[in-house]
């Protein structure tokens, strides 16, 4: 099975808003376990 | 049996309970997602009607079933904290809160950018966006109002109360399709009506919802992790605790 990659990434002409989407979410959660860890970290200090 | 489960409601059991199971929900919560990312993006079809930009609902719908099973399951323990005045009750509300509230910011940017090519434009005040708006101001009500006051406990009773209250919402935004001609589509799975999309498409979405599912459970036993270190911090059993799961890593 071979993947068109220019397809995947233009989405019908709205790759921006799909992986916009996308990009949001994970910026979230990454921002979320990175305040969890850090957390962790501050909790370990003190 | 109830006398073995009920032990667990004590921080000083769950707090290393939570601590061997986070890794495992975590790691289940990576595998779904993979799992549920390859179907959206390399075996679901594209929609007979919106082509390729309805990909987005495999993040959207998930997220917005989040935001409301979160907030159901935070009010409970909020409630139980309240009528109870269990500790554990309470923390595990403050630690489901953030996440809740996360899913809820989630479900609605998603949406607004699914709804610009779709609708033509970002947001509209639909009663399915407004309601779910309102949930996003209940979370941040709960998180707020619980860190408000000096006296810690009058901060968890009054943020238990408004999650409690808040309740009213979630039955406003699952049928908020239903009471009112909204711009928002209607459910494409419910127990009333069935399913009405692809198998492939209920696999993606039923994926995604599981990797949700298990990525709530694993952050928030790792926060509610850290808001029981914070408010037990001096007891014996703490240091306890902590130094055998230090030398459980270490072997």
């Amino acid at each position: 099975m071979s993947i068109d990659w220019q397809l995947l990434w233009d989405m019908g002409g709205h790759g921006a808003y799909v992986w916009g989407s996308y990009g949001v979410a994970l910026a979230l959660l990454a921002a979320e376990a990175i305040a969890l860890w850090r957390a962790g970290q501050h909790g370990r200090a003190a | 049996m109830n006398r073995n489960l009920w032990r667990y409601a004590a921080p000083s059991v769950f707090h290393p309970l939570a601590g061997r199971l986070w890794p495992v929900f975590a790691f289940l919560a990576a595998l779904s997602a993979i799992a549920g990312l390859g179907i959206a993006f390399f075996a679901a079809p594209s929609d007979a009607q919106q082509g390729e930009v309805y990909r987005i609902m495999f993040l959207h719908v998930p997220a917005a079933w989040m935001s409301m099973f979160i907030y159901f399951i935070m009010a409970v323990y909020a409630g139980l904290g309240f009528v109870f005045g269990t500790r554990l009750s309470t923390l595990m509300a403050q630690a489901l809160a953030p996440t809740g509230l996360l899913y809820g910011v989630i479900a609605l940017v998603t949406g607004a950018v699914w709804g610009k090519p779709t609708w033509g434009t970002w947001w509209a005040w639909d009663a399915r966006l407004t309601s779910q708006l309102v949930l996003l101001c209940l979370y941040l009500g709960f998180i707020a109002l619980s860190t408000a006051f000096e006296d810690r406990e009058r901060g968890e009773r009054a943020s238990a109360l408004l999650a409690i209250v808040g309740l009213v919402n979630l039955p406003v935004i699952y049928f908020s399709v239903v009471w009112w001609n909204t711009l928002h589509q209607g459910a494409s799975l419910s127990a009333s009506g069935g399913v009405r999309m692809e198998p492939i498409m209920l696999a993606g979405l039923l994926a995604m919802t599981v990797a949700c599912w298990c990525h709530a459970i694993a952050v928030s036993l790792v926060r509610v992790r850290h808001l029981i270190a914070q408010r037990e911090s001096g007891r014996a059993w703490l240091g306890r605790n902590d130094g055998h799961l230090q030398g459980e890593a270490a072997s």
